[in-house]
């Protein structure tokens, strides 16, 4: 050592002072032995595991009682850390270690304690059949079920500059070195590195920092809670990005069918889950579809429904006071609130709203004469069928989207909604996830 | 950029606003579900259009009884259905319109003209069903049938191959009905509807020629010329002949036409029938089967050579023999045609049946 | 062989036998179509295995870089542009139609501007899109409507009222002299292969030759589909009035029902269908065309953008609305038939050009 250089102690522990000095939770500890000899900790009380702080440094101290064994005994640790520089030090100290000041040296290890690490049931995305547990709020522990499911040698786990100036929350990457594609991976990470935000706390943030669109209506990455399907997309050669402190992932590049995939579909028998695909398609464009529809038809092109159909609506039609498209545009947003409120409400409750909404309002709303018969089967067959799409963001997107075929068609009638659909089509089609094309028809499955 | 976003926004606003035309909605339009049309009483030139139009009621249970019938005189048909849109507050839709009844007193009249309206206006279905109303159309119209759950739906119920099946209902639409029309060598034919009380009774048919009297056909030559044009199987024949009659129900048919082009040019109409007995009067036998067969042949034989002729003689030609002339031959169309016409009157025709009793049910 | 060059000659089979061509094949049906036919037919074919074989020998290259590298520079600008020209001419075509039948056929009170803007709206920011995602968008729209469309057919093959007759009358007609109007127009629907010469950029690795028993299939297919498009109008509506019609197929569609369908008239589900088809056909087209042309100038970016691409699509959008009002319905028919006869020239002359590359690519 140089005598114009400072020593590590010198240089860290200025910074140290003028950082945490003011915080209550911040500890200054010195310990010393008989023969004068000091050591110092700096901790914040708070992020580490205090309960067994005194067990685990305190006590090997006294007993060890030497100064050079006690710091061969830090060494030995297993989250031990080497000194780099100033601010690393500090930030270490706020991600839950203990900074040790030993003679010139400074150490660190990292002692972190979270109260989240408890594996939740899965919620979001439910299944019959499959794991009925998610991820927990730790990373850790999140990493220690995927590697519970996905016992690969070339699993790696790559830790990321943490996110956000303000929250600074570690971020981990994720994914099997022989399966997934290089340079999709140095892309996720230069995108990451690239995501500026003061704060972010749910993967739903993150992914809005990662994609370079500002205003984005499709989700380009896929949001879940399943170990399953994160295994599963390790497997296909995806990238996983865990946050710290959320119960969620975020896997890229995932396209289209993703979106429209349920991890059931693997646990059911092989005509089964074809069936519950098709299913859930047919459901996509009836929520999709069905309310332009018959705002393009029913104002439109009556002479395309057979006559006994026609018929019928324009009889359930006769005492509605106006026009087609501000009844299916009043009886959906209807049917949005109701959706909002059963979202917001205490689960206590939550029953209720829907009951009172769904089936008071809609037959009050019949008999008042507001709405038709048809527009109530309508407006359910649309939200019933929204819900089957299996991931939340996509059925999202799906809701707001059809309201831009709703308008394209009140005014320009079944023309509209075709152009619109070949719109959308486009736009879908130029979208695309981290390279990889967002809806192609037959991908193969890249390995 | 931002402003450009705005700029795209308000452009598209604009564009939305240029249309907003042609929204009217299902229950502010009045759907036509059926058209009559009548010659005038007095004057040559013109016509009396009858429009049924049907209304949508709110309450299911009261469907069917909702229909009102609308007549206006004009000289053409145009003109015809101005004078009625003055009359109705909603728009006209004529997009539901499945029957068009045409006045057999029309019939005499240049039936072309007359179609001309149908086929040009893209509203109208060219799946709209033909017939002709007998005594006019305006009575066949306002027939009111029970048990209709929608107007005129009974009457296209007869027509259409999902409702009932008669041998002697014969089906035109628009567009065929139009083609035979135009085409050289193909006429044209359509169903005659009576109306009786509270019902109709759909039993002849009228050939139609351009520019010449229709010939009407009766019950029988009906459903003798629906076997040869349809091959419509789902029916009976009468044999009734030395000292034997029964009834055969016909399983399956098949019929085919050719046209021998030797020195003597004749027309082969073949027959093949296959059935069984569904009814007799006398005692049958099981060993006399040949014999039955002949009489039926010999029966049917008479029937379709009688029919065939009755063409003949006043020179036209549902079936399309024209055609089929025209189609072996090569040359100029015209030619063609010229030959084909001076052809008609003399040549002979050919009828061949076969005919296959196959059991006489479940006794003998 | 990728099947993505099969979607784009497919697509082009399908985007042109409803609108114009075959109105200029029925109007000469009794005038040597036939021998038109089969001569267009080998023309193309020929035309198809000199151009695609020709623009595989150089993988992952589009027309406009091959001929800028072994052309001399007032050549190749002359050349690309004028190749821009005439696909931005042929979507002209295909939106001009599409507009006029949804005028005509699906809503008549909407104002011409706004739908062509519609139309605009759509097939512009296509056509701007990577030449990638023009494909998948394509496979998307064929994968959707080319089972319905081929069931629509068949349903018309299979259809009872179908009058073989009048096909056959056709055919009498086989050996006629035939007529440059009607090879042009039969070989505009198979000209479907020139779309490699900027699709092959991204066919690359997939594609080698294109042997002959593909093109015999293609030709198969060829066959089979002009003459659908030729035959079953004239079945449905007669030999003699076939020609009656401005757009033959829709009210041929018309003609068509499903007695159990949701939807019983097929002529809504055939236009809705082939509206999505000209949409990718012309976005298609205006993509070649742009790229075309975009290669004979220099990038020019402003804020990140390049401009040039955006300059001439809007360009062409002006073109193209100004077209519609300044030219009438039977001017554009006369147009399209001189554009299609033009086309059998100009693709002899690409041909030529071609074939004088890849020498030139040898020698080097």
């Amino acid at each position: 050592m140089f005598s114009f250089e400072k020593s590590e102690v010198e240089r860290v522990k200025p910074v140290l002072e003028k950082q945490f000095k003011g915080t209550e939770d911040a500890q200054f500890r010195t310990l010393s032995l008989e023969n004068d000899q000091e050591i110092e900790l700096v901790y914040i009380q708070t992020v580490i595991d205090n309960a067994n702080i005194h067990e685990q440094f305190f006590k090997p101290f006294f007993e060890i009682n030497d100064i050079q064994r006690y710091e061969s005994y830090i060494k030995s640790l297993p989250n031990f850390k080497e000194f780099k520089d100033e601010q690393d030090t500090v930030k270490e100290i706020l991600h839950g270690s203990i900074v040790f000041l030993i003679q010139n040296k400074v150490y660190m290890v990292g002692f972190i304690h979270q109260e989240n690490s408890a594996v939740l049931d899965a919620s979001v995305e439910t299944t019959i059949l499959g794991p009925q547990k998610a991820l927990s709020e730790n990373i850790y522990t999140n990493l220690n079920l995927i590697r519970h499911r996905y016992h690969e040698k070339s699993l790696k786990v790559e830790k990321l500059p943490e996110i956000g100036d303000k929250s600074n929350i570690q971020v981990c990457l994720l994914y099997d070195e022989k399966e997934a594609d290089s340079e999709i991976v140095d892309k996720v990470k230069k995108r990451v590195k690239k995501a500026d935000r003061p704060i972010v706390q749910s993967a739903g943030e993150l992914h809005r920092a990662l994609t370079n669109r500002k205003r984005r209506l499709f989700p380009t990455l896929l949001v879940t809670e399943r170990p399953d399907r994160i295994a599963y997309n390790l497997y296909q050669g995806k990238v996983i990005i865990m946050i710290e402190g959320i119960p969620f992932v975020l896997i890229g590049p995932t396209v289209f069918y993703d979106f429209m995939s349920s991890m059931e579909d693997f646990y059911q028998p092989y005509w089964v889950s074809k069936f519950l695909i098709v299913l859930r398609y047919i459901g996509l464009f009836i929520s999709l579809f069905l309310p332009s529809a018959y705002v393009g038809i029913i104002s439109y092109n009556p002479e395309v429904l057979r006559i006994q159909l026609a018929f019928s609506i324009a009889g359930s039609r006769m005492p509605v006071p106006y026009p087609s498209y501000l009844e299916v545009l009043f009886m959906l947003i209807m049917m949005e609130m109701l959706t909002e409120a059963s979202i917001r409400l205490p689960k206590t409750i939550g029953p209720t709203a829907t009951t009172v909404g769904g089936l008071i309002l809609g037959q009050a709303a019949t008999d008042a004469g507001l709405v038709s018969n048809i527009m109530i089967i309508i407006v359910a067959a649309v939200a019933i069928s929204n819900f089957i799409i299996p991931i939340n963001e996509m059925s999202f997107a799906m809701r707001v989207m059809k309201y831009l075929l709703l308008i394209i068609t009140t005014f320009s009638g079944l023309i509209g909604l075709v152009i619109g659909t070949v719109g959308l089509i486009y736009y879908l089609v130029y979208l695309d996830s981290f390279g990889k094309p967002y809806l192609k028809l037959f991908t193969s499955h890249q390995k | 950029m931002k402003n450009l976003y705005k700029l795209s926004g308000l452009f598209f606003f604009l564009i939305l606003l240029l249309s907003s035309c042609g929204f009217k909605d299902i229950d502010k339009r009045s759907f036509v579900v059926g058209i009559g049309i009548d010659q005038l009483e007095q004057e040559q030139e013109g016509y009396e259009v009858t429009l049924k139009m049907a209304y949508p009621a709110s309450e299911t249970k009261e469907l069917g009884n909702q229909f009102q019938l609308i007549s206006a005189k004009g000289s053409t048909i145009a003109e015809a259905i101005r004078f009625i849109k003055a009359k109705v507050g909603n728009e006209l839709d004529f997009g539901h319109m499945k029957m068009i009844i045409i006045g057999e007193k029309i019939l005499t009249k240049d039936i072309e003209k007359t179609m001309d309206w149908f086929t040009r206006r893209r509203d109208i279905q060219q799946i709209a069903l033909l017939s002709v109303g007998k005594p006019d159309a305006k009575t066949i119209l306002s027939v009111k049938p029970k048990g209709e759950r929608l107007p005129s739906n009974k009457l296209f119920m007869f027509f259409d191959e999902t409702g009932t099946e008669s041998p002697y209902v014969t089906t035109k639409f628009l567009y065929e009905f139009r083609r035979d029309l135009v085409e050289r060598g193909m006429d044209g034919y359509l169903p005659i509807v009576e109306s009786e009380e509270d019902n109709f009774s759909i039993t002849t048919m009228a050939v139609i020629k351009k520019g010449e009297k229709p010939l009407i056909l009766n019950k029988k030559e009906t459903k003798v010329f629906n076997i040869l044009k349809k091959s419509y199987d789902k029916e009976s024949l009468k044999v009734n002949a030395q000292d034997q009659f029964f009834m055969l129900a016909v399983d399956s048919l098949n019929t085919s036409y050719r046209i021998k082009d030797s020195k003597k040019p004749k027309i082969k109409f073949k027959v093949d029938v296959e059935g069984t007995i569904e009814e007799s009067k006398v005692k049958l036998r099981k060993g006399k089967l040949d014999k039955y067969n002949k009489l039926t042949e010999e029966t049917f034989k008479k029937d379709i050579k009688k029919l065939l002729q009755k063409f003949q003689d006043t020179n036209i030609d549902p079936i399309g023999f024209g055609l089929r002339y025209r189609a072996m031959h090569t040359g100029p169309e015209k030619k063609k045609w010229k030959n084909w016409k001076d052809l008609y009157p003399e040549i002979d025709i050919n009828v061949q049946v076969n005919a296959e009793i196959t059991g006489t049910g479940i006794i003998e | 062989m990728s099947r993505y060059f099969y979607y784009l000659v497919i697509l082009n089979m399908l985007a042109n036998v409803v609108a114009l061509v075959p109105s200029i094949l029925i109007e000469g049906r009794l005038n040597g179509t036939v021998s038109s036919l089969m001569i267009a037919i080998v023309i193309t074919l020929i035309y198809c295995f000199v151009f695609t074989n020709s623009m595989l020998k150089f993988p992952g290259k589009g027309q406009p870089e091959i001929i800028k590298a072994y052309m001399p520079q007032w050549f190749s600008t002359v050349y690309l542009f004028l190749l821009g020209v005439l696909y931005f001419f042929s979507t002209w075509f295909v939106l001009l139609s599409f507009i006029d039948i949804t005028k005509r056929f699906i809503n008549p009170e909407l104002p011409t501007l706004y739908i062509t803007i519609l139309f605009l709206a759509i097939i512009c920011p296509g056509a701007l899109m990577g030449t990638e995602k023009t494909l998948y968008a394509l496979e998307i729209v064929l994968i959707i409507s080319l089972p319905l469309i081929i069931g629509i057919f068949l349903k018309a093959y299979i259809n009872e009222h179908l009058n073989w007759d009048a096909i056959r009358i056709v055919f009498t007609h086989s050996f006629d002299a035939p007529s440059i109007d009607m090879i042009g127009a039969a070989s505009y629907s198979l000209l479907g292969f020139y779309y490699i010469s900027i699709y092959n950029r991204v066919l690359k690795h997939r594609l080698k030759r294109l042997g002959l028993w593909r093109l015999v299939l293609i030709g198969i297919a060829g066959v089979v589909n002009i003459f659908t498009s030729l035959l079953i109008p004239i079945g449905v509506n007669g030999v003699d009035g076939a020609g009656h019609y401005i757009y033959p197929w829709f009210s041929t569609a018309d003609t068509m029902r499903i007695e159990f369908g949701f939807i019983e008239r097929v002529l809504f589900i055939f236009l809705l269908l082939y509206i999505g088809i000209s949409m990718i056909s012309a976005t298609i087209t205006c993509h070649i065309g742009l790229e075309h042309v975009k290669s004979i100038f220099p990038e020019i970016k402003w804020k990140e953008i390049k401009i040039i691409p955006l300059i001439v699509v809007t360009l062409f959008s002006l073109g193209s609305i100004l077209g519609y009002f300044l030219l009438s319905q039977i001017q554009v028919y006369e147009l399209a038939k001189v554009f299609f006869t033009l086309l059998l020239f100009a693709g002899a002359f690409s041909c030529a050009v071609l074939l004088y590359v890849v020498r030139r690519s040898k020698q080097k």
